[in-house]
C-alpha cells in the first residue's frame, strides 16, 4: 500500500506507539464483544484504527483473518511485531490509510471501529465521508459495529485540564470544550509524548449520519454486555448496509 | 437457609465490574440450535443480554430465592424472556434436552466437593442432547495472589474481606455484615476428570473471554465441553 503511505501525513500515534499497549492496558471490555461479532460474520473483517491489534489479534486468534487499517506507520509496526510474536501475523493484513479512505478493494461482511476511532473525525463532512466509506466496503446486508462516546459532565469536571497519572508513569490530561465538543487528549510518558484532538456527538446525531450514509442502525448498545443504551457514556452502534 | 441472600441485596453492584463474560457466553448461545440453560443464574445479569440477542428464550435455574426475586425484577424491568426456576445444580431436570448449559461467573466453584461437581456434571451430561455444550469459567489458583489477598478488606466493588484456606482449596467472602460465601478452587486436572468421568469432551480451553489460548500463564479457565453425538 505505498501508494496511500506517501501521502499520510505523520500520525499523533507514531511518537506514542509503544506506551499504547501499557497505557491501554486496562481496556479489556471490549475485545470479546468485537471477537464475537467478527466470528459470527465470518472473514475476513475490516478494521479500523486497527492500532497495535488489542482486538485484532484476539480476532486473528480465534480463527478470523483481519484487514487492519491504520493510519499510524509506528502504531502499525508494534501490531506486526506482537502479532508475529503470538503467531498469528499470517491472518492479519496491515495497511497503512486513512479511516475515511481505507485502502481496501474488498468487501466484507463485518468493518469495525473500535475504541472511539471514529472520534478523530473532526466534522460532519468527515464523518459522513468515513461512514460512506465504510459503507463501500460491506457485502449486500453487511455490518458496521463501532463504538464511541460522549462524555457526561461530571466526567468533564472530574478531568478538565488536569494531568493524570492512567497507569504508572503515563500521564494523561483531557482538555474539553463542551460549546464546540472537541478534547484534546494529551498523552506523556516514557519515551513518548503526543497530543490529539477528538471531537463527540451525542448518539442521536452518530445515528442520524448513519443513516445519511446509507445504514439502518440495527442497534445502539450502552455497553459490551449488549445492555440498550439509555443515555451514558458509551455507545456501540450496530448499523447495518441498506441497499 | 438462603447463604446467598446477604449478597443478593448487593449483588449488582458486586457484578458490575464483571462484563467481559457477556460476549463470550452470547457467542456460544447464538451457536445453539436447542433450549439454552443458565445455571446459577443469580440476578439475570448474563441470560437477560443472551436471550435479548439470541432472541429466544433462556432458562435460568438458582438455588437461591433472594437471588432469584432480584432476576425477576431484572427481567421485568428489561423485558427479557428469561424463565427463572429454583433449583439446585447438582439435581436439576430438564423437560427437553438442551443444547447450551452454561455456568458464568465461577459459579461452578459454589459447589463444595468433588462429588457435588460431579453430580454436577452428570446432570449436565444427562440434561443435553448429543452435540450440546457445557460452558463455564473459573480462576486458576494463584498462591501469589491468595498471598496478597489473604485477610484483607478490600473496598471494592463492595466491601469485603478474603481469607484464602489452602487445605480446604476455599475462598471465603465475608461481607462487613458478617455474611460470607465460600468458593471451592479445583485444578485443570479435576476439571478434566470430571469432564471424563461424565462422558463429556473437551471442546476447547481458552485463558480468557477474548479466547486466547490457555497456557502457562493463564489465570482463569474458560471451558467448553461438549457431549458426543
Amino acid at each position: 500500500m505505498g501508494r496511500s503511505e506517501a501521502r499520510l501525513d505523520p500520525s499523533p500515534y507514531d511518537p506514542i506507539a509503544e506506551l499504547y499497549d501499557p497505557w491501554s492496558r486496562s481496556v479489556t471490555e471490549d475485545v470479546p464483544f468485537y471477537v464475537a461479532e467478527a466470528r459470527k460474520a465470518g472473514g475476513p473483517v475490516v478494521e479500523l484504527g486497527v492500532g497495535t491489534g488489542r482486538i485484532a489479534i484476539p480476532t486473528a486468534g480465534a480463527g478470523v483473518d483481519v484487514i487492519g487499517v491504520d493510519s499510524s506507520a509506528g502504531m502499525l509496526e508494534v501490531c506486526r511485531r506482537r502479532a508475529a510474536e503470538v503467531g498469528v501475523l499470517d491472518h492479519l493484513d496491515l495497511r497503512q490509510g486513512d479511516l475515511s479512505a481505507p485502502p481496501v478493494e474488498e468487501r466484507v461482511r463485518l468493518v469495525t471501529c473500535p475504541f472511539r476511532a471514529y472520534l478523530h473525525l473532526p466534522d460532519e463532512p468527515a464523518r459522513l465521508r468515513a461512514l460512506t466509506a465504510a459503507r463501500e466496503l460491506l457485502v449486500s446486508g453487511g455490518r458496521l459495529v463501532f463504538d464511541v462516546f460522549a462524555p457526561r459532565r461530571d466526567d468533564i469536571e472530574e478531568t478538565d485540564g488536569r494531568w493524570i497519572e492512567r497507569e504508572p508513569e503515563i500521564f494523561e490530561r483531557a482538555d474539553w470544550d463542551e460549546e464546540a465538543r472537541t478534547l484534546t487528549l494529551s498523552l506523556r510518558g516514557p519515551g513518548g509524548e503526543s497530543t490529539m484532538r477528538l471531537a463527540w456527538l451525542p448518539a442521536q446525531e452518530w445515528r442520524r449520519l448513519l443513516v445519511e450514509a446509507g445504514f439502518e442502525v440495527e442497534r445502539v448498545y450502552g455497553w459490551f454486555d449488549y445492555r440498550p443504551y439509555r443515555g451514558g457514556e458509551d455507545f456501540v452502534f450496530v448499523a447495518r448496509r441498506r441497499d | 437457609m438462603d447463604v446467598y441472600a446477604p449478597f443478593a441485596a448487593v449483588y449488582e453492584d458486586w457484578s458490575a465490574p464483571m462484563t467481559e463474560d457477556v460476549p463470550h457466553y452470547v457467542a456460544l448461545a447464538r451457536e445453539a440450535d436447542g433450549p439454552v440453560v443458565e445455571l446459577a443464574v443469580g440476578t439475570a445479569r448474563v441470560a437477560i443480554p443472551v436471550s435479548e440477542v439470541i432472541g429466544r428464550r433462556v432458562i435460568g435455574i438458582d438455588v437461591s430465592p433472594a437471588m432469584l426475586e432480584k432476576g425477576r425484577r431484572a427481567v421485568g424491568e428489561a423485558g427479557a424472556d428469561v424463565e427463572l426456576r429454583e433449583g439446585d445444580m447438582r439435581d436439576f431436570e430438564l423437560e427437553e434436552p438442551a443444547a447450551l448449559i452454561y455456568i458464568p461467573y465461577r459459579s461452578f466453584l459454589h459447589v463444595p466437593t468433588w462429588a457435588d461437581r460431579r453430580r454436577v456434571m452428570e446432570r449436565v451430561a444427562a440434561s443435553l442432547r448429543p452435540g450440546g455444550r457445557f460452558a463455564w469459567n473459573a480462576f486458576v489458583f494463584d498462591h501469589h495472589i491468595a498471598h496478597r489477598l489473604d485477610g484483607t478488606r478490600q473496598e471494592e466493588p463492595v466491601p469485603h474481606k478474603l481469607r484464602y484456606v489452602p487445605a480446604e482449596n476455599r475462598t471465603d467472602i465475608t461481607l462487613d455484615s458478617g455474611a460470607t460465601i465460600s468458593l471451592w478452587w479445583a485444578t485443570k486436572n479435576e476439571w478434566l476428570g470430571l469432564i471424563d468421568v461424565a462422558g463429556l469432551e473437551v471442546e476447547a480451553l481458552y485463558g480468557g473471554f477474548d479466547r486466547r489460548p490457555f497456557d502457562e500463564t493463564s489465570t482463569e479457565y474458560v471451558w467448553v465441553a461438549r457431549k458426543p453425538g
